[in-house]
């Protein structure tokens, strides 16, 4: 006989997870009271926020599926903002809560809330378990529809008196479902050549369909043959080499000149793995306007949402980008030596020098191109992690991640955590700004107590920049409550957690070349093998450029100070 | 108006699923009918969309992992008179005064 709590981690094991991320409390203590023994590393983090970002750094560094642990009430409900992240970003997460004793339940009994009905629009997959005979078959259904088709948050909710209870354990359940995904249309690839036949623009957008799908390989190999036009969605950074001739970098709302002005001047745009966020598409009405859009895509309910596309590929990418580039071999195409010319043409160019030499473009450019190919970015919200995006020149398709659609600030420092433990080999860089830190700052005693040699960058401007400069822009500089100059010693608060900390200014950064002195600061800062924090005194009015306006369209882009 | 048949497996949550990516588009539902039929649930809803919505939800219910089959229509006009007997109710229900002791004493019981 098996506890529910014993049956919890035998089956989490079978799904092969080994490392969860949680905070222990009430109902939940059962499970923990099994973990010792069970083969699962558990980390605590402080905040049960701090868990579910390091569960989504895992799954986002990894593709596997994250797990987060927390206790009922209010350890349930602070995991709602990450299952909302892993929600808008396609991570695979499974959240694990405990709940009040099944006979209280509905009572509002003591750290009770309705975390099932709480996070139903924003899970994939949810289930209340009623009875200990549940737990191994909603452990499986559960893991599977975390990571299969588009993945997403799945919470599983078990009241204490389930863990506490015995049953007879035969083994793992494994679940098959009931509905297999739709076979992508045998003629979609004719039609699509004989659009690109047709077509004198066209481009490419590369989203995280591709990484997530596991296509990367074959991506290349397509893109490397059609050489036309491409640029990437914040989370398909990576996915691209950005040494391909035909790459122009990031597109969207701080996406580069060359990317935005070809997605608005394209005929033909063919869409890989992205959803087309408001961030991506500008003015909505106004975007790609003389496009015809062609769209692989896993997931049916990302058609569309912004405008029809004329052709939808459905499937998996590991299986349709191949098979169209199986027809594509046999298909001629027209030369579009020009039209590459022009967009990706010296006119074009992202930032002028003045940009290049503003300094924490300049520190993250110094800092990236130190970093070994293996690396990870791991970015907060704000202008360092627009900053971070632009500049990222890796081709690592899992090296740059960041909380893209729900742009949640505090993600940075507990989602490194989990990459770190992830891929303790690597170097991992965690990008914050004075605002972001300060909402998980208490991760900082995880990253000491696990010894973990994150290096972690605090971009100081003492103010809420990202909000300040749409202020400055856009509201008439009126700085409603983004001042922080009162930001306390970030130095001092690392050292109060025993972590290595120094502040650098921007005048470090200001010499061509690099002096000596910072350099040798900054090779220092990476190759410690202890976790490091370095603040770098941004100046505050600084701004992120190219911008392009909320309301506008993509060629609308401010490109500098007005 | 359109009307939307929906089927689905009746598991924990799925029709609250359904409902909620009409009402997280700050869309009325006029009229809503849920009621099994065969092995599968069936919930009929009518709503007063827009051409693009109609695409929206039904992507979004199709996404639902236990929804099997989505259809639209335009309304029966029985359908259509039921919708217009949608008004405002009073609040607390008036149930909840006229049987308050019954309740009570379920609630102990």
């Amino acid at each position: 006989m098996l506890k529910g709590a014993e049956i919890v981690l035998r089956c989490l094991r079978a799904e092969g997870v080994e490392l969860v991320f949680g905070y222990p409390g009430g109902a939940i203590m059962p499970l923990y009271d099994a973990l010792v023994g069970s083969g699962i590393k558990h980390i605590l983090t402080r905040h049960e926020q701090g868990a579910v970002f390091a569960a989504e750094g895992q799954a986002r560094a990894t593709g596997q599926v994250g797990v987060a642990i927390a206790t009922s009430g209010p350890g349930a409900t602070n995991l709602v903002t990450g299952i909302a992240d892993a929600k808008m970003d396609s991570v695979p997460l499974v959240c694990i809560t405990g709940q009040v004793r099944s006979h209280l339940i509905g009572s509002d009994a003591f750290q009770e809330t309705d975390v099932f009905g709480l996070t139903l629009s924003l899970t994939k997959w949810s289930r209340l378990v009623r009875t200990i005979e549940e737990i191994p078959a909603v452990i499986a259904e559960g893991f599977h529809w975390a990571r299969s088709g588009r993945p997403g948050p799945v919470v599983l909710d078990i009241p204490t008196d389930l863990l506490k209870a015995k049953m007879e354990f035969t083994g793992r359940v494994k679940f098959y479902p009931p509905v297999q995904p739709a076979k992508p249309a045998s003629d979609t690839s004719k039609t699509l050549i004989s659009l690109l036949q047709k077509a004198k623009r066209p481009v490419a957008l590369v989203g995280a369909g591709a990484k997530i799908s596991g296509a990367i390989a074959d991506l290349r190999q397509l893109l490397d043959a059609l050489n036309i036009p491409t640029f990437a969605t914040v989370h398909g950074l990576g996915a691209v080499p950005p040494s391909s001739p035909y790459y122009l970098g990031m597109v969207g709302m701080h996406g580069t000149r060359a990317a935005n002005t070809a997605l608005h001047e394209t005929d033909l745009l063919l869409i890989f793995g992205a959803r087309l966020d408001d961030r991506v598409t500008g003015e909505p009405s106004r975007f790609a306007p003389h496009a015809c859009i062609v769209h692989f895509e896993v997931d049916p309910a990302q058609l569309d949402r912004v405008r029809p596309c004329e052709l939808a590929v459905i499937g998996d990418m590991a299986e349709t980008v191949p098979a169209f580039h199986e027809e594509l071999r046999h298909a001629s195409l027209p030369d579009w030596s020009d039209w590459r010319g022009l967009a990706g043409g010296p006119e074009r160019a992202e930032l002028d020098s003045r940009g290049l030499a503003q300094p924490t473009i300049r520190l993250l450019d110094e800092l990236f191109k130190r970093l070994p190919e293996n690396s990870v970015v791991v970015a907060d919200v704000g202008q360092h992690q627009m900053w971070a995006a632009q500049r990222y020149r890796s081709s690592s398709p899992r090296g740059f991640i960041t909380s893209g659609g729900l742009g949640a600030m505090g993600f940075a420092l507990p989602a490194a955590v989990g990459v770190q433990l992830a891929k303790p080999g690597a170097t991992v860089l965690c990008v914050s700004g004075d605002g972001g830190i300060q909402m998980n700052i208490q991760e900082l005693a995880t990253v000491r107590r696990l010894n973990l040699p994150i290096k972690m960058i605090i971009v100081d401007n003492k103010y809420l920049g990202m909000v300040r400069q749409w202020q400055q822009l856009f509201y008439q500089r009126n700085y409603a409550e983004t001042d922080l100059s009162d930001n306390p010693d970030f130095v001092e608060i690392a050292k109060a957690y025993r972590i290595n900390a120094l502040r650098l200014g921007e005048e470090a950064m200001t010499d061509f070349p690099l002096s000596s002195g910072a350099g040798s600061v900054l090779d220092d800062f990476l190759k410690s093998s202890e976790p490091e924090l370095l603040v770098f005194d941004c100046h505050p009015d600084a701004n992120v450029y190219p911008m392009v306006p909320a309301g506008a369209a993509l060629s609308e882009m401010l490109l500098e100070e007005e | 108006m359109h009307a939307f048949h929906i089927r689905y497996r009746n598991t924990q949550g799925t029709l609250m699923r359904i409902l909620n990516a009409a009402s997280r588009r700050g869309i009325d539902m006029p009229y809503v009918q849920a009621s099994p039929l065969s092995e599968a649930h069936t919930v009929t809803l009518l709503l007063e969309v827009n051409a693009k919505q109609i695409g929206q939800l039904s992507r979004d219910w199709y996404a639902i992992v236990d929804v099997t089959d989505v259809r639209s229509d335009i309304p029966s006009k029985d359908l259509a008179e039921k919708s217009e007997a949608w008004a405002a109710a009073p609040h607390p229900p008036s149930s909840a005064v006229s049987s308050g002791s019954s309740l009570s004493s379920a609630a102990t019981a």
